[in-house]
């Protein structure tokens, strides 16, 4: 059994119909239904966020009652908190978002090396990204969350 | 949380240990998530949890399809 982190991006496209890598990630929960797929609260929070504000209440429910209970949350402690901290501000002034920093330290700590995202942060020599697709032209732009 | 005790060969002591210091958590808690690989939660739930979660797809539209490419724009947009 593969542990998988589950990214914010991937939360995303995996809701929205109209997203056009919404089948791919669709496939890739659908491959990987025997194996854990895990998160963590930044994540979370910062997908409430977007899904409330781009498709409502209803969206939000459906995160909370449908999608998360398939996902397990793993715990930020203030020690991993302070580290993503630290990679992100030596990191400034690219792209990466705080979140991402979060994730990829939380990776390191678990020794998780797959991760169902569609954003190019993750893009590192020693990880594998579920789904194989070139990043979209604003992820690869960089942005600052 | 249920207090139990447990006795573990020297070797399995160290590894445990090292595993903890790793991750820096309490060794517990590196004992708690050895169970819960080797001894998954049932099955059939976890399958009633996924199917229930690949239900979901794509059942909203944004109308623009870009939210999994602009999160991190969207989300400083307006109120968390």
């Amino acid at each position: 059994m593969t542990r998988i982190l589950v990214d914010t991006s991937a939360l995303l496209a995996f809701l929205d119909g109209d997203d056009p890598r919404q089948a791919l990630v669709r496939s890739a929960f659908e491959d990987h239904v025997d194996d854990e797929l895990v998160t963590h609260g930044y994540v979370v929070a910062e997908s409430l966020a977007v899904v409330r504000r781009r498709l409502g209440v209803a969206g939000v429910t459906t995160l909370l009652d449908d999608v998360l209970p398939a996902i397990e949350l793993l715990p930020v402690d203030v020690e991993l908190h302070l580290s993503a901290q630290r990679r992100y501000r030596a990191s400034l002034p690219t792209g990466v978002s705080f979140v991402d920093h979060v994730s990829l330290a939380l990776m390191d700590r678990e020794g998780i090396r797959t991760a169902l995202v569609l954003d190019a942060d993750f893009d590192r020599r020693d990880i594998e990204i579920i789904p194989e697709t070139s990043p979209s032209p604003a992820q690869s732009g960089g942005s600052a969350a | 949380m249920i207090r139990t005790q447990v006795s573990l060969t020297a070797d399995q002591m160290r590894r445990l240990r090292t595993e903890a210091r790793r991750r820096k958590v309490p060794i517990a808690e590196v004992v708690r998530d050895a169970i819960d690989r080797i001894v998954p939660s049932d099955p059939g739930d976890r399958r009633a949890r996924h199917a229930r979660l690949l239900a979901a797809a794509g059942r909203f539209h944004s109308g623009t399809g870009d939210l999994a490419a602009r999160h991190d724009e969207i989300a400083g947009e307006g109120e968390w």
